[in-house]
């Protein structure tokens, strides 16, 4: 496998692991908007910080496995 | 209508049921491929909003056993991976559309919406619940056996709450799904066609007492179909002709 191959692979699965805790982000504040009230805004607005910090976790993978990568000799 | 979430992500799948509840459907949720089918065997949904990466069993395993054992049942998938052969696979396996994460919560609405509605047409034109008899090809309904008259309107109101079976229909979901209007419309209007449904459907049946309407109030919420059992009125002789005096 080429070093170029080795980059496309990690990106897809970097890119995969963060699509889920962004579509959870994105639906509950979307929920959290449809509810209108000031409670439930206040437990989308807790939930969503919680899906942020699996973002950071989800970018903090892809950096490593593309430094993992830089580091290979083709 | 009946939902099934199958999402391995737990925060995903309980803001999906959530969501789809607010909708007003009918909403379980499971996080793998085993407990889908376990489920879906138990309460077959009308449609099933599968993920296609579970643990135990993976989607397209559990679309390949749908496809066997549940073939009515609509299934919507979600994914997170862009390949095309990968959609091409699951819709040759009986998947009625696709959706690629990150998506839109309304999105995702819309497309089950559009999923129940292909459904729907293809769905035995016959409702029946107690006395009643639609026809939704012919258009035609039937109180204990005679023609009741309705409006499209009347028509598309009382369709919507055979279709739920009995369970209760919030004002702002007939709003919704009936007028396909905001909740800031107002319900009222929700109000005046009942009543008029319940004008129509007791005028043809002389024996119904006030009170023994078919549709029934749920204080504060909105509207269902009575229990057919306290419902369920003779066939009248004579249908479609005026009753004589007495009878």
């Amino acid at each position: 496998m080429t070093l170029r191959d080795r980059y496309v692979r990690e990106m897809e699965q970097g890119l995969h692991d963060l699509c889920q805790p962004v579509t959870s982000l994105q639906c509950r504040l979307e929920l959290g908007r449809m509810a209108d009230d000031e409670a439930s805004l206040r437990e989308a607005v807790d939930e969503s910080l919680q899906e942020t910090r699996r973002i950071f976790a989800a970018i903090a993978g892809i950096r490593e496995r593309l430094l993992g990568c830089a580091g290979e000799k083709e | 209508m009946r939902v099934l979430v199958v999402e391995d992500d737990r925060a995903l799948g309980l803001f999906l049921q959530k969501g789809l509840k607010l909708e007003g459907h009918d909403v379980d949720w499971v996080g793998d491929g085993e407990s889908a089918l376990e489920r879906a065997a138990e309460r077959p949904p009308d449609l099933m909003v599968l993920d296609l990466s579970l643990p135990q069993r993976d989607g397209t395993e559990v679309l390949e056993e749908m496809q066997e054992r549940l073939a009515e049942t609509s299934v919507l998938v979600l994914t997170g991976r862009s390949e095309i052969e990968e959609r091409v696979r699951c819709l040759n396996l009986g998947a009625d559309d696709f959706l690629m994460k990150p998506f839109s919560f309304h999105e995702l609405s819309a497309r089950c919406r559009a999923i129940l509605r292909r459904r729907e047409r293809f769905a035995n034109p016959v409702l029946r619940w107690g006395s009643i008899d639609m026809n939704r090809t012919e258009r035609t309904v039937f109180h204990a056996g005679r023609a009741v008259e309705l409006t499209v309107r009347e028509f598309a109101l009382l369709e919507f709450l055979l279709r739920r079976g009995g369970e209760c229909c919030t004002r702002s979901e007939l709003l919704r799904e009936v007028w396909q209007a905001a909740p800031e419309v107002g319900a009222n209007v929700v109000d005046v066609y009942i009543t008029y449904l319940r004008r129509k459907l007791a005028a043809v049946v002389p024996v119904m007492e006030a009170g023994d309407s078919v549709i029934e109030t749920v204080r504060g919420l909105g509207y269902r179909m009575r229990s057919s059992r306290t419902t369920e009125i003779p066939l009248l002789p004579f249908a479609g002709q005026p009753l004589a005096k007495g009878a």
